[in-house]
């Protein structure tokens, strides 16, 4: 079918003509399959076959203990927008929150697809490993169907820090962990963050999709352009104030509105990633900027390590604690101080620990 | 005779839902919902800051 590239593009093109949108195109294939008197889930079906035959890498999207806030953060991304990534990037040939078919004509075609085999593999949610029935897909254990969809996988990426590193479920009862401790047969893409980025997932996607390897990875398998390099505090736009040794410390008092947050408990100087720089919602905001401490959600200890979040883990009881090296699960505990490079995080701890010396006297201290 | 017709998994919804029917003669007899995921979120903040608790229970739909 590959032989109808160009006329397919050249039909897209005649329907964007007309005022058609691409995304309008499914809905207009819905129809179709109504006016067929067919099941209107067929649309989904008639517009994959069109994406199909233009040749896409086919994507297969799959939850386990997740909150699809990861899905829904590739689906507000605005630029290239989600009708681009879908049809234009890739072929989404199974996605549970967008998909058209329900029920035996979503599961077939997630295993047509995971049989077949040469597709990108995108895993969103922890897996349970205390009891299987704590995540069941189509009557499957979660971590039977990741293994069934894996197993001829081009690539498996694990989407937002749940998948990656066990996220938020790791610190409950259900024995939650990541899709590296459950695919060990091959490697795994982590593409952290809760939710992550669409800028991290797009970039990776294309850099696989032109070059067919992974990008460079980190030491926790994170792209390391966007991870691996640099800390949230380095671009942070509070760190003027962090510099000065101005730290808010009550959240009613507005003339300390921009301080730096380091004494609410930010994460910025331990967390590895770039949203201060890309920001998040299509360069709308960051967290920091939006007042918000960084949490640290792109790192294996969040959220089980890292809590209380509005606890600095460099300040206790306004002394500052020196990072700790903490044994991570299948990575070197040498290379991980509380998430954070060994050289880089004691000479901030360092600073922050000059800065407050210097400010003990003039700031009042609210709880930590 | 009591036909089952079982729609798993629902599509378009946030997480997983499981939908059973029980069709007897052309009515439904019986119909069962089932969500297929458990993450226990509740036993999750239990003795946790009181601060964190927005924070993470609002994960529990992030549509």
């Amino acid at each position: 079918m590959t032989g109808n590239n160009g006329q397919n593009n050249q039909v897209f093109k005649m329907l964007e003509l007309k005022g058609l949108s691409r995304r309008n195109f499914i809905k207009y294939c819905s129809a179709t399959a109504a006016l067929f008197g067919l099941d209107y889930s067929f649309g989904f079906r008639f517009a994959e076959a069109a994406t199909a035959a233009i040749g896409k890498k086919p994507i297969i999207w799959i939850n386990g203990q997740g909150c699809t806030g990861c899905n829904c953060s590739l689906l507000s991304s605005l630029s290239p927008g989600p009708a681009e990534i879908l049809l234009d990037l890739v072929s989404m040939r199974f996605n549970t929150t967008i998909m058209n078919s329900a029920g035996y004509l979503s599961a077939d075609t997630l295993l047509e697809t995971a049989e077949e085999g040469g597709h990108i593999l995108l895993v969103e949610g922890s897996i349970p490993t205390a009891d299987p029935r704590y995540c069941m897909v189509e009557g499957m254990a979660f971590d039977e169907l990741l293994r069934k969809s894996s197993k001829n996988a081009a690539a498996v990426v694990a989407v937002g820090t749940c998948s990656a590193f066990g996220g938020i479920p790791r610190a409950g009862i259900t024995g939650a962990v990541s899709v590296e401790e459950i695919i060990t047969d091959k490697p795994v893409v982590n593409i952290p963050g809760c939710p992550f980025n669409p800028n991290w997932l797009v970039g990776t996607l294309l850099y696989y999709l032109n070059f067919n390897e992974l990008p460079p990875l980190d030491n926790l398998n994170r792209p390391q352009a966007y991870f691996g390099n640099h800390f949230v505090h380095d671009t942070c736009p509070r760190v003027g104030y962090f510099e000065k040794g101005q730290f808010l410390t009550n959240w009613n008092d507005p003339s300390t509105i921009d301080w730096c947050l380091l004494k609410m408990g930010c994460k910025g100087p331990v967390t590895h990633s770039d949203c201060n720089r890309i920001w998040f919602n299509d360069g709308v905001n960051s967290c920091i900027r939006s007042g918000s401490p960084c949490a640290g959600c792109v790192e294996p200890q969040f959220y089980k390590e890292l809590a209380p979040l509005y606890v600095s883990p460099l300040i206790a009881d306004g002394a500052v604690l020196e990072p700790v090296a903490q044994p991570v699960r299948g990575i070197d505990p040498a290379s991980v101080a509380l998430g954070a490079g060994v050289v880089a995080a004691p000479f901030i701890a360092y600073k922050v620990a000059e800065l407050l010396k210097k400010n003990k006297d003039g700031d009042k201290e609210h709880g930590e | 005779m009591a036909n089952k017709i079982t729609i798993d998994p629902v599509t378009r919804i946030e997480g997983h839902l499981k939908i059973e029917v029980e069709v007897e003669n052309g009515l439904v007899s019986d119909a069962r919902l089932v969500g297929t995921m458990f993450r226990g979120l509740e036993q999750l903040v239990e003795g946790k800051d009181p601060r964190d608790v927005p924070y993470v229970v609002e994960r529990a739909c992030g549509v």
